[in-house]
């Protein structure tokens, strides 16, 4: 091994493995645990851009293709089927307004905190990311066009995740789908709070820690709580497939399908309403409740 | 051991911006934005790469351009730091040991060792990412490196054919005169 080289250059590449790999072991524990190299990632993705905009430039160039070749009666088709659907979702959105007023007066009645309402922005899909242990989506939209952290994705079904970071041109999307995403959520039926945690698989969630006499159905449809102040109130997020009891498990295992189209969608909406939340009560809070748990909307 | 002893044809000098392109091309062909179905099937180019240029290269490319590929790697995936960097040290590292060893096989053979290194690479990412509390991610992503061995005599030829059409080039430009 050390009479491989008739030339001594530089040093032996045994001594640069060891330090190299230390080096990544270094920055592998450095950037789990402490978020300081969020520069250098900024730095280097505004370098990567035109490499991306290459690589993604056969897949624009598809869909813009296959929007401009279809036909005319597909169109003609669709927009019929649209123009239905504005109908019946006008006539809906009208009494809605008015329930809107009404509830805004009400809870000024009640001195309860008022929703920022500001026009959600409207997105597209670039691409998924690649990283096989997590499940995010990069969006066209950036902090340019006014996408904040732990702002909340949704598809014309359900919610379909959360904004985990912000670069001036794209975002990333953590999904609800993701092993480290919460939401918290209640049932519609019954107002059951509970939250509602990813697996990694992309169809599948689970509702954690819910007692095993809970009063919850296959089909139920669970809806975004607003505990935690991140997730706005009523949007569907999941439907219950399934629940075991487990008798050895304090907790029934319920598994859920997400609502929204979490892998197939290609246009998204990033609701963009901020609620004013109250201040911290000053007395320690001594027992840790379960709706306190849904707090950790965001993934980290 | 079986000894590829044919004739080889003798390859002109690599030049260092084939090498830069061809890891700009890695690059590119990495991002591209795949449906999640294909997407286990398709190869780490810039592992490829790497475990090439260290066989062929290796008093050019070695473990300190792994660690910086690895790194932007990590970026552009937005993955921890230093998950990349990890694997490509690692299998940069052993591509430079067994070097020789592999350069005497034929090409078929030589994806055999391609397999185990990318395997290698798959691997180290996955026990980073197991220390770092995430669950096993289950035997079909290892199904990359398949496609990636499969696609290693592809990789051979198109990667040394600026050197042999200079090289055919010259010869036909020599006689003619």
């Amino acid at each position: 091994m050390e009479q491989q080289d008739f030339f001594l250059k530089g040093i032996s590449p045994s001594v640069k493995f060891a330090i190299f790999s230390l080096l990544s072991l270094v920055l592998l524990l450095v950037d789990s645990h402490y978020r300081v190299l969020n520069i250098v990632r900024d730095v280097v993705t505004v370098g990567l851009r035109p490499l991306q905009t290459i690589a993604t430039a056969p897949v624009t160039a598809t869909r813009w293709v296959s929007d401009f070749v279809e036909l005319q009666s597909n169109l003609l088709k669709e927009n019929g089927r649209l123009q239905r659907q504005v109908l019946a979702d006008n006539s809906q959105l009208l009494r809605m307004q008015s329930l809107q007023h009404e509830n805004a007066e009400l809870k000024q009645l009640f001195a309860s905190s008022q929703i920022m309402a500001r026009p959600p922005l409207y997105g597209e899909v670039l691409y998924g990311g690649k990283d096989p242990f997590t499940r995010k989506i990069i969006i066209n939209r950036g902090s340019n066009h006014g996408v904040g952290l732990g702002q909340i994705a949704v598809d014309s079904q359900g919610v379909l995740g959360q904004v985990t970071r912000v670069l001036p041109l794209v975002s990333e999307v953590t999904l609800v789908t993701d092993r480290n995403h919460t939401v918290p959520v209640r049932v519609q039926r019954t107002r059951q709070r509970g939250v509602v945690v990813g697996t990694g698989q992309s169809d599948v969630l689970e509702m954690r820690f819910m007692p095993v006499n809970v009063d919850i159905k296959p089909g139920d449809i669970l809806e975004s709580s607003s505990v935690g102040g991140i997730y706005p109130e009523g949007l569907p997020v999941a439907r219950v497939l399934k629940i075991d009891h487990p008798g050895s498990l304090m907790f029934a295992r319920i598994y859920c399908a997400p609502i929204g189209n979490v892998d197939k969608n290609r246009y998204l909406l990033i609701l963009r309403e901020e609620q004013a939340m109250p201040s911290r009560p000053e007395e320690p809070v001594v027992k840790e409740s379960k709706s306190r748990r849904g707090k950790r909307g965001v993934n980290d | 051991m079986p000894v590829y002893m044919e004739p080889k044809q003798i390859l002109r000098p690599v030049s260092s911006l084939w090498i830069t392109f061809t890891f700009l091309l890695a690059f590119t062909l990495n991002f591209i934005p795949w449906d999640n179905r294909v997407v286990t099937f398709q190869p780490d180019f810039i592992a490829m790469l790497l475990i090439y240029w260290c066989i062929h290269q290796p008093g050019r490319i070695g473990v300190g351009i792994a660690f910086l590929v690895g790194i932007i790697m990590d970026i552009a995936d937005a993955n921890v730091f230093g998950q990349h960097a990890l694997a490509y040290v690692v299998v940069a590292f052993v591509a430079w040991q067994w070097r020789r060893r592999i350069l005497m096989h034929t090409l078929l053979q030589q994806s055999a060792h391609a397999l185990v290194l990318l395997l290698l690479a798959q691997l180290t990412m996955v026990i980073t990412r197991m220390l770092g509390g995430g669950p096993f991610i289950g035997l079909g992503y290892f199904v990359s490196s398949i496609t990636g061995a499969l696609l290693w005599s592809t990789l051979s030829h198109m990667l040394q054919a600026p050197q042999r059409q200079s090289v055919k080039a010259k010869y036909e430009a020599t006689n003619a005169s």
